[in-house]
């Protein structure tokens, strides 16, 4: 266990070690947040509407998807992943007593940590000056709720990205295949628009895909557009079950394909 | 009672199986319905075995399977046949009690955090390898100190030169104290004074520790400095399995020695200071028995002809290979 808590210690180090870009990010976000209420807005003052969302459910809805890119991604997962496995990298880590996934997991958690300690401060600050135009969780314990499913969607999503990244075990080319995957997902997450605003068949679709509680779902509960209910806990968790066996499974089965030429 | 070879390897065989890809359409359209296998035997029926505290050289071509078997007697490569034992273990069921005792440091693959000084992945692989922090502060102490990389240890990696990066990744492997330890390439790239630290460090821990290492090089130094049992592989089988100073005295005759000359000069005019390996007319290179190097230069640099510069090396691996097959 300590092992573990060694990686996450050394990830989070590893990305201070970068100090000169942390304030040039913390801007940038600040940045990002302006614009989109900004833009926002301005559609809303024309006239316009999205959907059935207010202006003040948009805005919700945009500022935690952002928070949750922040936060809450593992997208580095699949690029560390990729570059291991093909500059040889990963021999090292078959070496060692200690398990791939539950490593890289811990690296993970490293930069989610790091982002947090840069990005909160900032998010803080948006969230008070916008806090007329947030919109509250439906339910009484909706903040809970929100941390439990963020939670969740945090694994989901690392899981989700573990099995890109180990994809180029069979993947010459990962650049083109891993931006494929990544525009894929981000779309199916609800970064670019609310999934609900979608035509029907591919919300049905979507329901039968774990993308949607990555961030859609857990943003729903935490703006308030959806209600929460017990499904939105049991389905992603049955997925990270599923999930994590095939990664597992894929990750036996690459290293034997691994065996053949990148070693 | 004579104590079990702590590594036996009893007909090891690896066998990749390929596509062979041809040039043309015509190929290409018959690859769609009937892709055409070939196959390379990387290690064709290789057995040894090696006591505790060996320190042993793997010698060999490039491609001639020193790498291969080596990374089967590691456990990252499934072999096709035969049985690897080592430490008791068998390597490619990975069992984490055989890694906690086990070492490869590979010289172009580094475990180091970049970004980190080496200090950090120190203490990660205490973590890892579950090593005590009284353990861990004396080998440490003992490396630095070997070493000579007091001063670095908490530079990040990416600061480092490579001889500095390699040191540091030797004390990363070694912390843990493994019982067997592989070293690939280890001092490839690396200026003569590096060279000449880490070779000095890897036969004193050896010596004291009595830690089994088997070592590629495609230095001749390494070998000769380090290695009294050399074990090569070409084409897949072992040619030679035996003491150094043997093979040296039988084989390892010459040096190669490169003059480089100001003026061009003709095969007549050069051919009297030794046999001739490579020619050009700024450049020749000679074959000359290791006794005969400085009497050879002298000659070359009392002659009137103008030399710019010379070059004396080790007579490299290949050509001792060629040797064996060809006397």
């Amino acid at each position: 266990m300590g092992k573990y808590l060694a990686v996450i210690s050394n990830s989070i180090k590893k990305n201070l070690a970068y100090r000169a870009n942390t304030f040039i990010l913390m801007i940038s976000v600040l940045f990002s947040f302006g614009v989109l209420f900004y833009f926002w807005n301005s559609i809303y003052m024309q006239g316009n509407k999205v959907g059935t969302y207010t202006l003040s459910e948009i805005i919700s809805y945009y500022i935690f998807i952002t928070i949750f890119e922040l936060l809450f991604t593992s997208t580095n997962t699949a690029w560390s992943i990729g570059d291991e496995i093909r500059n040889g990298q990963i021999t090292n880590s078959i070496l060692k007593p200690m398990g791939y996934f539950e490593y890289k997991f811990s690296q993970s958690l490293g930069v989610i940590f790091y982002r947090m300690m840069l990005f909160v401060p900032v998010i803080a600050l948006v969230l008070f000056l916008l806090r007329n135009y947030l919109t509250q969780p439906k339910d009484d314990y909706g903040y809970l709720f929100f941390i439990i499913l963020s939670f969740l969607a945090f694994i989901l999503n690392y899981i989700i990205y573990y099995i890109v990244g180990i994809s180029s075990f069979w993947v010459v080319d990962n650049n083109g295949f891993f931006f494929t995957c990544l525009v894929v997902i981000s779309f199916m997450q609800g970064q670019w628009m609310p999934l609900d605003l979608l035509p029907t068949w591919f919300v049905t679709l979507g329901n039968y895909l774990p993308f949607k509680y990555l961030f859609f779902v857990p943003v729903g509960v935490v703006s308030g557009r959806s209600a929460f209910e017990y499904s939105m806990l049991i389905i992603p968790l049955l997925w990270c079950v599923s999930l994590y066996f095939l990664a597992k499974f894929l990750y036996k089965k690459g290293i034997k394909k691994y065996e053949g030429y990148g070693v | 009672m004579k104590s079990k070879p702590i590594i036996e390897v009893k007909n090891l065989c690896k066998t990749y199986e390929f596509v062979e890809k041809q040039p043309g359409i015509k190929y290409s359209f018959k690859n769609l319905f009937k892709a055409e296998k070939k196959k390379k035997e990387a290690v064709n029926d290789v057995s040894f075995s090696i006591e505790e505290g060996e320190l042993i050289g793997f010698l060999g071509p490039n491609g001639a399977g020193k790498t291969t078997t080596l990374k089967m007697l590691s456990g990252i490569l499934t072999p096709t046949s035969g049985k690897v034992q080592v430490m008791g273990y068998e390597p490619i069921k990975r069992q984490k009690e055989y890694k906690m005792q086990f070492a490869f440091v590979m010289g172009q693959k580094m475990q180091l955090w970049w970004d980190l000084p080496p200090m950090e992945s120190f203490l990660l692989n205490k973590k890892i390898y579950e090593v005590s922090d009284e353990d861990f502060k004396k080998n440490l102490d003992e490396m630095v100190e070997l070493l000579d990389v007091k001063g670095i240890i908490n530079k990040q990696v990416r600061q480092l030169s490579l001889g500095e990066r390699m040191k540091c990744e030797l004390i990363a492997a070694l912390l843990h104290n493994p019982k067997v330890l592989f070293l690939d390439e280890p001092t490839i790239g690396l200026d003569v004074v590096a060279q000449k630290k880490i070779r000095d460090f890897i036969k004193k821990y050896n010596k004291e520790r009595k830690t089994t290492i088997i070592l590629t090089s495609h230095y001749m130094e390494d070998i000769a400095q380090l290695c009294k049992r050399i074990v090569i592989i070409d084409l897949g089988k072992i040619v030679y399995d035996g003491q150094l100073d043997d093979l040296i005295a039988k084989y390892a005759s010459n040096k190669k020695v490169t003059i480089y000359f100001e003026d061009g000069v003709t095969k007549k005019e050069v051919g009297k200071f030794g046999n001739i390996s490579e020619f050009e007319s700024l450049k020749v290179s000679f074959e000359v028995p290791r006794n005969d190097v400085k009497n050879m230069i002298g000659g070359i640099l009392t002659s009137d002809l103008i030399i710019k510069d010379i070059e004396i090396d080790e007579e490299d691996i290949e050509s001792i290979i060629r040797n064996i097959f060809t006397k």
